[in-house]
């Protein structure tokens, strides 16, 4: 059976610098904590009440390529990918659930398409890097 | 519960060659360990080690508080792990808020420290930054120097601050609160098999001669930058031709001016004498 997941809320946090990069005005957004210079933006619509199927995990690095860049992953790769993409992994280990929880990212990875999308720290667009991700989950 | 080592020194001082020949020495294999995973000493500023450790998202905190929590992360990860943890390190070893030690103090931890010619190092430090060497040298000047501290922008590191070049070595060499083990670029190029052996006595590790030249060799200069041309190197920044430049000591002779020898001197000269560099 595909796997499939809650989504979070219909919102997103973004810090001052990525606000200003998307012209956003950060003056009727409230922050996340009053310490710190990042937004809650909110997307509109309602957070989803049904599980959803999970079609594809992408990972997003930093590199010091010229060029952003998607490379799938596959194979037993996608295991190790998957679980280095869960969240706190640690949590299962403390809980003596690491055994339990591997063999369920091993249930799950070939039902799911797996990348690493990689960009340059600048002189990149958003939109090539969402792109990319569309396209490869389009293929 | 194991201990941790850090890896320390001031950008551009020859850490990473360091961590590569640390990574080949325990590895003990007949080929070179792939500059590319250099695992066996993460940097030590990694969010994803910090939010992992606490359980707690290092996006969600201010500076100041990472900096209060970040001794307890570094001693989970050391509970969790069996063996000897290496972790590289820029920071200057400074106190926290609270007034206590930015990374864990006491009998668990001890240092390595490389220290490296300020005058070779501002060429360095001016290439791995993309900027001009006048920059590099008010950048080593800089008490309140450092990374990833802007406010309005996640790092990919946690903030660091490294000070001035000189308030950098003394914090290391000075502190009390751990075992520190100093040694100079400099000696790491002239007799490699003595300064790099003084290290694997100091960490405890077998003096094995056999595992010594090999990994003294796979961690040469030309390897090295032989890598980074083939499969290029992850640490490399952005705005660098190339992480692994020259290689050299003494480029400052023909490469900076005399007003720049003399502001350098004129900065971090005690500090230049105390290691012997004047």
């Amino acid at each position: 059976m595909p796997p499939v997941l809650l989504p979070a809320g219909p919102s997103l946090m973004l810090w001052a610098d990525a606000l200003d990069h998307l012209k956003l005005s950060q003056a009727e957004l409230e922050p996340a904590r009053p310490e710190l210079e990042k937004y809650i933006l909110p997307q509109g619509g309602v957070a989803s009440s049904s599980p959803q199927p999970l079609r594809a995990v992408y990972e997003l690095e930093v590199t010091s390529a010229a060029e952003p860049a998607l490379k799938p992953v596959s194979g037993l790769r996608k295991v190790e990918f998957l679980a280095r993409s869960v969240y706190r992994p640690n949590f299962a280990v403390a809980m003596q659930r690491a055994p339990a929880s591997l063999a369920r990212i091993a249930a799950i990875a070939p039902h799911v398409r797996g990348g690493i999308v990689t960009r340059p720290v600048t002189g990149f667009s958003i939109a090539e890097v969402a792109d990319l991700i569309a396209g490869d989950l389009a293929a | 519960m194991s201990g941790i080592v850090w890896l320390a020194s001031y950008p551009k001082s020859g850490n990473t060659w360091l961590r590569i020949f640390l990574a080949n020495y325990l590895s003990g294999q007949s080929s070179p360990v792939d500059i590319n995973a250099l695992d066996t000493s993460p940097l030590s500023d990694r969010r994803d080690l910090f939010d992992e450790a606490l359980g707690v998202e290092s996006s969600d905190l201010s500076a100041e508080e990472i900096d209060s929590l970040r001794a307890v992360a570094f001693q989970r990860l050391a509970a969790q792990s069996p063996s000897t943890l290496f972790f590289k390190v820029h920071d200057a070893w400074t106190l926290n808020a609270r007034g206590e030690p930015l990374l864990p103090a006491g009998a668990l931890s001890s240092a390595i420290y490389v220290a490296r010619n300020p005058l070779d190092l501002a060429i360095s430090a001016a290439a791995h930054a993309g900027s001009s060497v006048e920059d590099a040298i008010r950048r080593m000047e800089r008490e309140d120097g450092g990374a990833f501290s802007d406010p309005r922008h996640l790092g990919v590191q946690l903030r660091q601050r490294y000070l001035s070049w000189s308030s950098h070595v003394v914090s290391w060499l000075d502190q009390k609160s751990i075992p520190v083990h100093p040694m100079r670029y400099e000696d790491m190029l002239e007799k490699p098999t003595e300064t790099f052996r003084s290290a694997v006595t100091f960490l405890g590790l077998p003096d094995d001669e056999e595992r010594l030249a090999l990994a003294i060799r796979f961690s040469s200069f030309e390897g090295l930058r032989r890598q980074e041309e083939t499969k290029g190197f992850r640490e490399r920044p952005a705005v660098a031709e190339a992480f692994f430049r020259k290689g050299q000591a003494g480029e400052w002779r023909t490469e900076l001016s005399a007003d720049q020898v003399a502001r350098i001197i004129q900065h971090h000269g005690a500090v230049m004498e105390r290691l012997g560099y004047l």
